[in-house]
């Protein structure tokens, strides 16, 4: 099988790469900096992978561990237990979801705790299974199972702040517009 | 299963049908087609996690990510002794070649120069520093930023690059000390991804120079140099290429 191009290793996967990152990191400077080094570990390290479809697998990892790395990140992520979780979930509506972008989503998944956001940021961005979501982070399945249902129900709760302040906002605009009014009669 | 358990497990359940041949999630789908509130909470929950999916994906990279990326890789790799993948195959060539290496740098360290110029010991002396890999001090692609550094930081300035070479991107700047007087180093990238090295120094730190030095080729050590004085300074330009290669940059 043939050796994987480094520019053709870029051009499949920078991007989701990037977006991976910068769920993490919070800030685009450092994002980019830890696709570069996730980048520069398979270039110098990575070249014993010839089958393509361990690659995204491998850098997604990599580029996870890195990010441990970097922080310092060395306590254990608690394995949560169903009981622990809470199931019922704050109520938000897809419409409501569908006027936001990207940024105000990515901004909420960010503020997410550490212990939930990567499995999170894997099962939506990257679409990986809670298997492979496991294999990628390296812990068990029901941890996985854990972390995604308790970061869904973190992630709600912020887009749910985030909907109420600006219905706050939207109606006190209106209550200043209607007060503005000139009165006639 | 209740419906605590059974909305535990649907919620790791991936929007689009992706999961749909994982057994894992057969009693918690079962479950849901007996309750009709589950089964409305699991369509809602499954919309969501599309609408969620699709912003996030929406989320823009920043403009020349991805072509730093690859100057980046460019850079490093023109600044190693060979490519990684080369490394990786052909492990036992790139030793061979890293013996040879060093038994050159050995040879330019120690060999006594032909000639006594304090040029030739100079430019014998800056190619030895460029055998194998360098160890930059400052890293950066625009070339004003590394000639502001060194200006402001070792204290070379006055630089004059040719108009040629500096249209190439850069890769990182350092200085080094010839007979207690700084010389500043520049390393461009040139269109073949290959590293040329530019040497500063204030030509008064090197004897019997020629008034008004032309460029002038030589090749050494596998090195071909180019050097020239201007203004007060003097210059040389070192590539592993021909010399019509670096005539272009000059």
């Amino acid at each position: 099988m043939a050796v994987l191009d480094f520019e053709h290793v870029v051009n499949m996967h920078y991007a989701h790469l990037y977006r991976f990152a910068l769920s993490l990191t919070r800030t685009e400077a450092e994002a980019g900096d830890l696709v570069q080094q996730t980048l520069y570990l398979w270039a110098t390290r990575g070249h014993q992978l010839r089958d393509e479809t361990k690659l995204r697998p491998w850098l997604l990892t990599t580029l996870h561990r890195e990010f441990l790395g970097e922080r310092r990140h060395e306590a254990r992520f608690p394995h949560l237990e169903m009981s622990d979780v809470v199931h019922e979930l704050p109520v938000i509506e897809p419409e409501w979801v569908n006027q936001l972008d990207g940024h105000a989503v990515m901004k909420a998944l960010q503020q997410v705790d550490d212990a939930y956001r990567a499995a999170l940021a894997l099962f939506y961005l990257e679409d990986l299974s809670y298997l492979e979501i496991a294999e990628t982070l390296d812990i068990p399945t029901g941890t996985v199972m854990s972390r995604l249902s308790r970061g869904k129900e973190q992630l709600r709760a912020l887009l749910c702040v985030d909907r109420d302040e600006q219905r706050q906002k939207f109606s006190s605009l209106k209550v200043t517009v209607a007060d503005s009014q000139p009165h006639h009669g | 299963m209740d419906n605590q358990e059974a909305r535990f497990i649907l919620q790791s359940r991936r929007p689009g049908g992706a999961d749909a041949g994982d057994p894992h999630f057969d009693e918690a789908l079962a479950q849901a087609n007996r309750v009709p509130e589950l089964a409305s909470w699991f369509a809602c929950d499954q919309a969501l996690d599309a609408t969620l999916a699709a912003r996030l994906k929406e989320v823009p990279v920043p403009a020349g990510l991805r072509e730093r990326l690859l100057l980046e890789q460019q850079q490093a790799e023109a600044l190693s002794p060979a490519p990684a993948p080369l490394r990786r195959l052909h492990s036992l060539l790139a030793l061979a070649a890293a013996l040879i290496l060093l038994a050159t740098v050995a040879v330019v360290l120690w060999q006594r120069p032909a000639s006594g110029t304090d040029l030739v010991a100079f430019r014998h002396e800056m190619i030895a520093n460029i055998c194998g890999q360098i160890r930059l001090s400052h890293q950066s692609a625009e070339v004003a930023e590394l000639i502001r550094w060194l200006a402001e930081q070792r204290n070379v300035s006055g630089i004059t690059i040719p108009a040629a070479l500096q249209s190439r991107p850069g890769i990182g700047c350092r200085t080094w000390l010839w007979k207690g007087q700084p010389v500043g180093l520049i390393c461009f990238l040139t269109d073949a991804h290959q590293a040329v090295h530019f040497f500063v120094v204030d030509r008064a730190t090197v004897k019997d120079l020629p008034a008004d030095l032309r460029p002038t080729f030589a090749v050494e050590s596998g090195w071909t140099t180019a050097t020239w004085t201007e203004g007060d300074k003097l210059y040389v330009l070192a590539g592993q290429a021909d010399e019509s290669t670096l005539a272009k940059l000059l």
